[in-house]
């Protein structure tokens, strides 16, 4: 932990993520080690490290995704707008609302295009049904923010499923907005993209920025330095270095990040 | 180690020299090609074989309107017999329709238990257990209608005769949900994870996340595990005789016995003159039986490949 980073510990309130001393074993397998972060509310935070680091891992923890595979174990904290989501009380659904997740290999629903826009929708929606008009502005709005809507406004009943990668990702974030989360996770977004698609969605999450605040993992460093504000640099499950963008790729306070960032392992 | 030199030894090489392995490895390759088209031999000629017996009827007393539309089945009348199957078609569909009421929830629920909530051992145990449940002797079956539904209908609904559609569907129910079940979990777990993932990750409580996401998925297959139950239920032959009752009559309720057109042939068969118009009879509506549940399985086979295929 450098001192940029237990300075920027004390204050509170702009912060959306908050871990202190989290600890998480794969059944006997400790993939995290006393990890403390604090995430800048409504930035783009990028997560780098070579393969194996635990940085999918503490992505995939933050909105308790992990849980799925029934033998994680965590120790410590994850405060999410200040409210710890590891406490007994709360309620699992509540915590995926407030944190839509993008995954590495895009996965739309084998459901229309619409209604993978109004599927989290629906389910947060029970009590009061929207009407038609309401969810054609909220498919139409979603989509426009993705930059989607004029590629598929005449085909919105066509499968998600049936669109190519670069816009199934986009359908992908589209489908969390409606929801109305105030954190979108993103592991390796753009890693199943070519390049053309890389450059289209790490675009829109920069067009996210301010909105959302954005916690995205990545292999790719050069996408770490162009569309993220701050950086964490992970190793073995520990956090190596936490800084401003800028400041990591140039003036990197710890050997093993300046060794990383130079490509000397990884 | 010595080094084997393959330059000392003689240098003429006689190519077209056939050895005994030569001819092993063609015979072996005739045998596994012949077990390999076996199957289809055997379907042609058995098809073969039922329609020769049959064609008699077909050409001579064969009347479409009374075979299909007459509900009398009267083959041992002196004077006119009649040859209608309405009354048996009705039998075996009523019978098949209530069993798949009956096997449709059941299966569907067990598949969804095994497949998406059950773990590890749990699952092993359950998977071994329908399978085993699926190998139980179709007269067990029978017998178990004949001896224990048989008075315990009687008991419950206050009727004369326990051995009715109501019987015989249950039974047939039981019998069909194991291979549903089976199909029907295949089915589910041909679901990717991701989109479980995915809608757990959009807030999909369990239930949502089967409910909205694995099963419309699945749909395909799921639709293949019910057809094949209709398929057998069509097929069934020991259980149904022994549970439905076994008299000639269109169902008005529940509680009236019924026959069903396996469990004619089955009784009737062994009691006819070789090359009789009823024998012959009894061949047609084994025609008509293959060809239903050809239909049916090849249908239920084609549309069960389709969702492997994604």
């Amino acid at each position: 932990m450098n001192a940029t980073a237990k300075a920027m510990s004390e204050p509170v309130a702009e912060y959306a993520i908050r871990t202190s001393k989290l600890n998480l074993w794969y059944g006997t397998f400790q993939a995290l080690f006393d990890v403390d972060l604090n995430i800048c509310n409504g930035m783009i935070t990028s997560l780098i490290g070579p393969s194996g680091c635990g940085k999918s891992t503490l992505l995939r923890s933050v909105n308790r995704i992990n849980e799925r595979l029934g033998y994680v174990r965590i120790e410590g904290n994850i405060d999410v707008m200040d409210k710890n989501i590891y406490d007994p009380d709360v309620e699992l659904v509540q915590v995926r609302k407030q944190i839509g997740m993008v995954f590495q290999r895009p996965n739309p629903l084998p459901i229309s295009i619409r209604d993978n826009i109004l599927f989290g929708h629906r389910i947060h929606n029970k009590d009061n049904k929207s009407s038609k008009s309401d969810q054609n502005e909220i498919v139409e709005s979603a989509l426009k923010q993705v930059l989607l809507w004029d590629k598929v406004k005449d085909r919105l009943n066509q499968r998600g499923t049936e669109l190519s990668l670069e816009e199934q990702q986009k359908l992908c974030i589209a489908r969390l907005l409606p929801v109305k989360p105030s954190v979108l996770l993103m592991d390796e977004p753009c890693s199943a993209l070519d390049p053309k698609g890389t450059a289209a969605v790490e675009e829109l999450i920069w067009e996210l920025r301010g909105e959302y605040t954005i916690l995205i993992v990545t292999h790719n460093m050069a996408q770490a330095r162009r569309a993220s504000e701050e950086c964490i640099f992970m190793l073995m499950g520990k956090v190596v270095e936490h800084q401003a963008t800028e400041d990591l790729f140039v003036t990197p306070e710890q050997k093993e990040t300046a060794d990383y960032i130079e490509g000397r392992y990884g | 180690m010595s080094v084997i030199n393959p330059l000392n030894r003689s240098m003429t090489t006689d190519f077209d020299s056939r050895n005994m392995d030569w001819y092993i490895d063609k015979f072996v390759q005739f045998i596994v090609f012949v077990a390999g088209i076996s199957a289809i031999i055997f379907i042609i000629g058995i098809f073969i074989f039922i329609t020769m017996e049959g064609f008699g009827f077909l050409l001579e007393d064969f009347s479409f309107r009374e075979f299909f539309f007459s509900p009398f089945w009267e083959p041992s009348d002196e004077d006119a017999p009649e040859y209608g199957i309405l009354a048996l078609v009705a039998g075996t569909a009523s019978v098949t329709g209530l069993a798949m009421i009956v096997a449709i929830p059941f299966s569907l629920g067990a598949a969804i238990f095994i497949g998406e909530f059950a773990s590890g051992k749990m699952r092993e145990y359950l998977k071994v257990l329908v399978e085993l449940l699926a190998a139980i002797p179709s007269v067990v079956w029978g017998f178990i209608g004949l001896s224990i539904m048989n008075p315990l209908i009687i008991d419950l609904f206050d009727v004369p005769v326990g051995l009715n559609v109501l019987n015989a569907g249950i039974i047939l129910g039981l019998m069909a949900a194991p291979i549903m079940t089976s199909i029907a979990e295949d089915a589910l777990k041909a679901v990717p994870d991701r989109y479980r993932e995915a809608a757990e990750a959009l807030g999909a409580t369990r239930w949502q996340v089967i409910f909205k996401t694995v099963l419309p998925a699945a749909k395909n297959g799921l639709l293949g595990a019910v057809l094949l139950g209709v398929g057998r239920g069509f097929g069934e032959t020991m259980a149904v005789l022994m549970a439905t009752g076994h008299a000639v009559n269109i169902p008005g309720s529940l509680f009236d016995p019924v026959r069903a057109l396996t469990a004619t042939i089955a009784a009737e068969l062994g009691e006819t003159a070789v090359g009789s118009p009823h024998y012959q009879a009894l061949f047609t509506i084994g025609i008509f039986l293959f060809i239903i549940t050809f239909i049916i399985n090849l249908t239920a086979d084609l549309i069960v490949r389709g969702i492997r295929k994604g």
